[in-house]
């Protein structure tokens, strides 16, 4: 294992029922700190599967999973899900709000289960305004905007609150799921340099996956799913 | 990390206010339903335990001891037959018989039933736990064409000390043989009892002998006795419907009431009112238990509502538990949302059916009053109400778990990814 290296998988095997079909079976991988990596396969092939198993919400057959130098496989369920609190924002594809939540309320949601998360981000400034602060650095500082119902928000702006929910607290992993795929290409392109400009700034590992191989020119590593899974 | 998902579910109650409003008020109506269903039954048992006191046996002809007991203490239904003057006066003459009155029953006034006895009566009879009857105005009848009035009487017919007024035959409102040759006078009027009492005019055994003195089988004979003339007459009367008897001790009980239901000279009957007071509530309460089960099975259908509603809600939800997950929301928390969520409901429904009750007394207890002469007193809850109401919130915190179950099943099988 190499001293950088964020995420270490070795011998992976997974399956959604127990003595169901084994759908991810991926021998090696590894990622290392402030990488920005592409994951890139077609619909249904196990992207979304692999990554619950990297945020420690399922466990794997059997296997190895090391992030950050721990094997999550080998700790109980709430170590585990503290785990994903401190270390790991997400993003996902669509409907990532909470829709009963104010834009603000919604962006700091993380920071109420990770005590760790909660610190760094009001390290500067109160929590609301790191709130705010990420916010306007994705290009969503209209005033109007926060008081707005964020079901109302379009798709673009949506996604974007969804990643400063993810950088809030600045977590050393951002899992983003599909981010774009709801988004036309020029808020697609807006989207992902606004992302990547935050993961600079905050020193965040990215680990991004989609069906769209055209984005891969984005990024300074890709892996093509079918070359790591056996299956 | 709790007040979070406390937080949490505030909101997402708050957001959907519109079924959370119409489930809580569901929940809130038959809350207040079963409360008044029980609040009623219990008054109603205690106003009845508190219709007569201190007397040890009532007497009457042999009949059923409910059916003496209504006509004696409630003045419902007819009398059939009578006990002879003569017997009463054997019977009381035994030495364990302290106090005694004679009633008379039969004729009626604008609907209020007349009751002729002694003076005794005001001495006497007692309601609710040994309070004696009390006059608001004026004193007992003296004379043989004096009346004491109950309280609802005076009140609705507005009469007032020194009114004359005319008694009819037979009871109920249309009466066609009335006593309107010989009024009678208002001497008295009695405090509110919240016992039939209220609605009972009183007048001595010898005014009820003066105005039939003239009659025979119930008919006027044509002979025409004038009110002076008739108060001269020998008014002692050849029967009564009843009397009731206090003893001097409560030891003696079963003597005297094994002595008068085996007298010899004609077929008696005495009665316990308590023992016959709880015979005919456990036949009552056949009809109140059916209501209290269907209010019972009313604050059912509100609870399953709420699980309803709270199931479907939770299919919309699944997209938000696999966001709380990913955050790090563990799956008991995930659990504990939708858990506190039906809790809220049921805590708030409760609260509200509370409110609701309390509103609907203060309208309808005048009106219960005025028409039943039920009086509801509006007190703070009592503990068989607490108990319902925890009851109630212990079936739906028992509910909640089905939801919350399913929410924290859902958490862990779908985990980030939605499968459908
Ligand atoms: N929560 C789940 N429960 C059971 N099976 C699932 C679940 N999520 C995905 N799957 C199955 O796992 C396989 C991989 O799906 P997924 O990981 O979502 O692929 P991708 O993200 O690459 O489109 C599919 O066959 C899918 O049906
Ligand atoms: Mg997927």
């Amino acid at each position: 294992m190499s001293l950088n290296s964020i995420i270490e998988l070795q011998q992976l095997l997974f399956s959604w029922k127990k003595d169901g079909p084994v759908i991810l079976d991926i021998q090696q991988l590894t990622i290392t700190k402030n990488e920005r990596v592409f994951i890139e396969g077609p619909s249904g092939c196990g992207k979304s599967s692999l990554l619950g198993l990297l945020g420690g919400i399922t466990l794997p057959l059997s296997g190895n999973i090391k992030i950050l130098g721990q094997s999550i496989q080998n700790i109980s369920g709430s170590k585990r899900d503290q785990f994903r609190a401190d270390h790991i924002g997400f993003i996902f594809q669509m409907f990532n709000m909470i829709p009963y939540l104010s834009m603000i309320d919604n962006v700091v949601l993380p920071c109420r289960f990770s005590k760790k998360r909660y610190q760094q981000a009001t390290k500067k400034f109160s929590l609301e305004n790191e709130a705010k602060r990420l916010l306007a650095q994705l290009g969503l500082y209209d005033k109007e905007l926060l008081s707005m119902p964020v079901t109302e928000l379009s798709i673009g702006q949506q996604q974007r609150v969804a990643a400063a929910r993810a950088l809030i607290g600045n977590p050393e992993i951002i899992i983003a799921d599909e981010p774009t795929s709801s988004l036309d290409a020029d808020n697609r392109n807006i989207f992902l340099d606004l992302l990547f400009q935050q993961c600079d700034e905050e020193n965040s590992t990215l680990i991004f996956v989609s069906h769209d191989a055209n984005l891969k020119h984005h990024f300074e590593r890709t892996i093509h799913f079918s070359e790591i899974n056996q299956i | 990390m709790n007040l979070t998902i406390l937080n949490l579910t505030l909101k997402s109650i708050y957001n959907r206010k519109f079924t959370a409003i119409i489930t809580i008020f569901s929940i809130a109506i038959s809350v207040s339903l079963l409360l008044g269903v029980e609040k009623i039954r219990t008054e109603t048992r205690l106003s009845f335990a508190n219709t007569i006191s201190g007397t040890d046996l009532i007497v009457g002809a042999r009949s059923g001891s409910i059916q003496l007991l209504l006509y004696s203490v409630f003045r419902i239904g007819q009398v059939t037959n009578n006990i002879s003057w003569n017997s009463y006066q054997k019977i009381i003459e035994h030495p364990k018989i302290k106090w005694s009155f004679p009633i008379s029953l039969g004729d009626s006034h604008k609907g209020f039933r007349v009751m002729g006895t002694t003076q005794d009566y005001f001495e006497h009879y007692q309601y609710s736990r040994h309070k004696t009857l009390k006059f608001s105005k004026g004193n007992p009848f003296v004379n043989v064409y004096d009346t004491v009035l109950g309280s609802d009487v005076a009140k609705k017919l507005n009469y007032k000390l020194g009114q004359s007024i005319v008694i009819a035959h037979g009871s109920g409102e249309v009466n066609l043989h009335k006593h309107d040759d010989k009024p009678f006078k208002v001497v008295g009027i009695l405090k509110p009892t919240g016992t039939p009492v209220d609605q009972t005019i009183h007048i001595s055994l010898s005014g009820m002998e003066a105005i039939h003195i003239d009659w025979q089988q119930g008919m006027p004979t044509g002979l025409n006795i004038s009110a002076q003339k008739a108060e001269k007459m020998d008014l002692q009367p050849k029967a009564i419907t009843a009397f009731m008897v206090g003893l001097t001790s409560k030891s003696s009980i079963f003597q005297v009431q094994r002595m008068v239901n085996v007298y010899s000279q004609e077929p008696l009957l005495a009665i316990m009112p308590g023992v016959a007071l709880q015979e005919f509530w456990s036949l009552m309460g056949m009809a109140d238990q059916a209501l209290w089960i269907i209010s019972v099975f009313v604050v059912v259908t509100g609870l399953l509502g709420m699980l309803t509603v709270l199931l479907t809600s939770l299919n919309e939800r699944r997209r938000e538990i696999a966001i709380l997950r990913s955050m790090g929301a563990r799956p008991w928390q995930i659990f504990l949302l939708l858990m506190s969520e039906s809790l809220g409901f049921v805590l708030l429904g409760c609260l509200l059916g509370v409110i609701l009750l309390y509103m609907l007394l203060i309208i309808f207890q005048p009106l219960l009053e005025h028409h039943l002469g039920l009086y509801i007193g509006i007190s703070s809850l009592s503990n068989s109400e607490i108990f319902i109401l925890s009851l109630i919130t212990g079936v739906g915190f028992v509910m909640g778990i089905i939801p919350g179950f399913r929410a924290y099943k859902t958490s862990l099988m779908d985990g980030l990814t939605l499968h459908i």
